[in-house]
């Protein structure tokens, strides 16, 4: 996972390096743990920028994760832009509702 | 056959190998010795001796002319001073010696001896592949598919033998109106050998069925005619004496010990051994008893679809110990179904694709039904045999071919990754046309319902095992997975849970709405511990 941060816009971006699932969701979220500790934690991001567009698949436990990350920015009233490029991982962001709470991205077609 | 343009040369030789003996038909070029050789025949001549140098076509054109007609006759290639710079390139081309002129009469009578014997020696050869071929060629005509006994059953078999000829062989044999017996059996090695056993043993044991000898009987007779007279040579039985412990030994089941005296490190490489799976199919009773010996164990399909492993794998083939080896299983065949028996080549090269060996029996049946060629079945190094044997049905309905059956301890969520990697193996081989978005949609939601299966099912228990099971439908546009584990399951509102894990973002449940979205229909059964996903490709 790698991440950046905007101090100027509060723009935090993270990036995914492949599939979100249930093998490699478990270090990410320990990785997300520490960021919520640095500094002003989620309270000084205003837009959360979550880039899974390398990823083939998401499964429920990733799914449960990019929720976590959800959860964290809505409770600091921002917002999540979810990043995509496979069309399978974009299917599964629609049926499970997250276009509901969260800005989908199509990373496959944005410039 | 003397072949030589030089008048005086063409009768020197004539005459002096018809003094010493030989039969000699001499012509002045190539023209004229392939009219006599066509007329004649090859088999009436034992080696040609051509000059090299001749007007219009050379003493090579003639030795291409032979080894593309597969004439077997060896040639002695003549030529004149000062073109030994072609004996690589005769030689490359089936010429057996090369003179130079003038050619001593002794140095002829030798080279002549030697060519006769090559031709012998090719002559024999020919014969032998003829006679293999001609095996192998009635082999693949009795292991023809599919056979159908009306009223009772379809025999379906893929044969892929490894040489021409091999030791795999199936028999279907009716002992009563509605009593049948089927065999399959696998003669270790896969040569010539093996073929000649395997006839034999299917000969002795049709015989000993139709004179109403029992089954178990038949199988003591064989093993112990295999043990004490076959093997004697080779195998000696004996009590855990330390040379046996030495050459590395095996125990039997029974605990008795079998070692070959030499060499100690190459135990049983070649005595002949037997394995067989046979079930013998009583068609009023609606039952069906399995009998293995050292073979995989078969497979019965049940109406729903189910596949059902009869027995465990292991145990010893006929011909190891005296002490025999059978693992019997009876099993209700009622509704109908489908049986599936093979040999252990089927496994073998299963493994070294790493996929499961009832995907390869399909995609092997698949091809053959569809008249295609595998050309990477040429890698096999073992005789494959598989069967197929379809009941008579009460309720017809679509039969799934299994392609994947394996079962994970409760604990090995960690694993995951590995396990999906060999579906999508199996599904890739079996459905070669498969699109992305259905590989996903079958390898996520399989992920997810055995994630599940583990995580509730087995809490995470080693000693606790999940089931797995994908079929597909022939021709491959449907997709079945079930899932089993052995928890108590329970209940649960999807549509509720669904509702609420969207509006609170709640994590139970995902895994299940993830299945329900991704399959075209999910059934539970045993309230929830038996789970079944339906795709449509």
């Amino acid at each position: 996972m790698k991440t950046t941060f905007d101090t100027a816009d509060g723009k935090l971006t993270i990036v995914i390096d492949g599939d979100l699932t249930s093998t490699t969701a478990g270090p990410l979220r320990a990785d997300f743990g520490k960021l919520l500790n640095e500094g002003a934690g989620a309270a000084a991001w205003r837009i959360v920028r979550l880039d899974v567009s390398t990823a083939k698949m998401i499964d429920s436990v990733g799914l449960n994760f990019v929720v976590t990350i959800l959860k964290a920015v809505q409770a600091n009233k921002g917002k999540l832009e979810v990043v995509y490029a496979n069309p399978n991982v974009h299917r599964t962001l629609l049926f499970t509702r997250l276009d509901k709470h969260a800005t989908l991205v199509d990373g496959g077609t944005k410039a | 056959m003397v072949v030589e343009d030089d008048l005086a040369s063409r009768e020197f030789l004539r005459i002096s190998l018809q003094k010493k003996g030989y039969l000699v038909v001499s012509v002045d070029g190539v023209e004229a010795a392939q009219k006599q050789l066509g007329e004649l025949g090859f088999d009436a001549f034992d080696c040609v001796v051509s000059d090299y140098r001749m007007p219009g076509r050379s003493g090579l054109d003639l030795v291409d002319w032979l080894e593309e007609k597969k004439s077997n006759l060896a040639t002695i290639m003549l030529t004149a001073e000062g073109e030994m710079n072609l004996v690589a390139e005769s030689l490359r081309r089936g010429v057996v010696d090369f003179l130079e002129k003038p050619v001593s009469l002794s140095i002829l009578l030798a080279a002549l001896a030697r060519a006769i014997g090559h031709t012998a020696r090719r002559r024999k050869l020919a014969r032998s592949d003829l006679a293999v071929t001609s095996l192998g060629r009635t082999q693949a005509w009795m292991l023809r598919p599919p056979r159908t006994t009306p009223g009772c059953m379809t025999v379906d078999l893929c044969f892929h033998p490894f040489l021409e000829a091999g030791g795999d062989f199936f028999d279907q044999i009716q002992v009563a109106p509605n009593l049948y017996c089927c065999l399959l059996s696998d003669v270790s090695g896969h040569d010539l050998r093996a073929a000649y056993t395997s006839a034999y043993f299917h000969g002795i044991f049709r015989g000993m069925l139709m004179g109403s000898t029992p089954l178990p009987q038949i199988l003591a007779y064989f093993n112990e005619f295999l043990v004490n007279e076959w093997n004697r040579s080779e195998v000696v039985a004996s009590q855990a004496e330390p040379a046996a412990a030495r050459s590395g030994a095996v125990h039997s089941q029974a605990g008795s010990i079998c070692s070959r005296i030499e060499p100690p490190d190459q135990l049983f490489a070649v005595g002949t051994s037997i394995a067989i799976t046979s079930v013998w199919l009583d068609f009023q009773n609606e039952m069906a008893t399995f009998v293995t010996c050292g073979a995989p164990p078969p497979v019965y399909v049940s109406r729903d679809n189910r596949a059902h492993f009869l027995g465990v794998r292991g145990g010893s083939p006929l011909g190891w110990f005296a002490e025999l080896d059978v693992q019997t299983v009876a099993q209700s065949v009622a509704g109908g179904g489908v049986i599936f028996m093979w040999t252990d080549g089927l496994e073998d090269f299963a493994e070294a694709r790493k996929v499961h060996p009832l995907c390869l029996a399909f995609v092997m049946q698949q091809a053959r039904k569809n008249g295609l060629k595998l050309p990477w079945l040429g890698a096999a190094k073992d005789d494959i045999l598989f069967a197929e044997m379809l009941l008579p049905e009460k309720d017809a309905g679509e039969f799934l071919f299994p392609i994947v059956c394996e079962s994970y301890r409760g604990n090995l969520d960690g694993k995951i990754d590995e396990f999906a990697d060999s579906w999508r193996r199996n599904l890739k081989l079996a459905i070669s046309d498969l699109s992305e978005e259905f590989e996903h949609d079958i390898l996520l939601a399989t992920r997810e319902a055995v994630l599940n299966a583990m995580k509730h099912g087995c809490r995470l228990q080693g000693e606790k095992v999940v089931s797995l099971q994908i079929s597909v439908s022939s021709p491959p546009s449907r997709v079945q997975v079930w899932v089993d584990d052995p928890g108590s399951g329970h209940q649960f509102d999807f549509d509720l849970q669904n509702e609420i894990a969207t509006q609170e973002l709640i994590d139970e449940h995902r895994g299940l709405i993830f299945m329900k979205n991704l399959a075209n229909t999910m059934r539970f059964e045993r309230n929830g511990a038996s789970l079944l996903l339906e795709f449509e490709i």
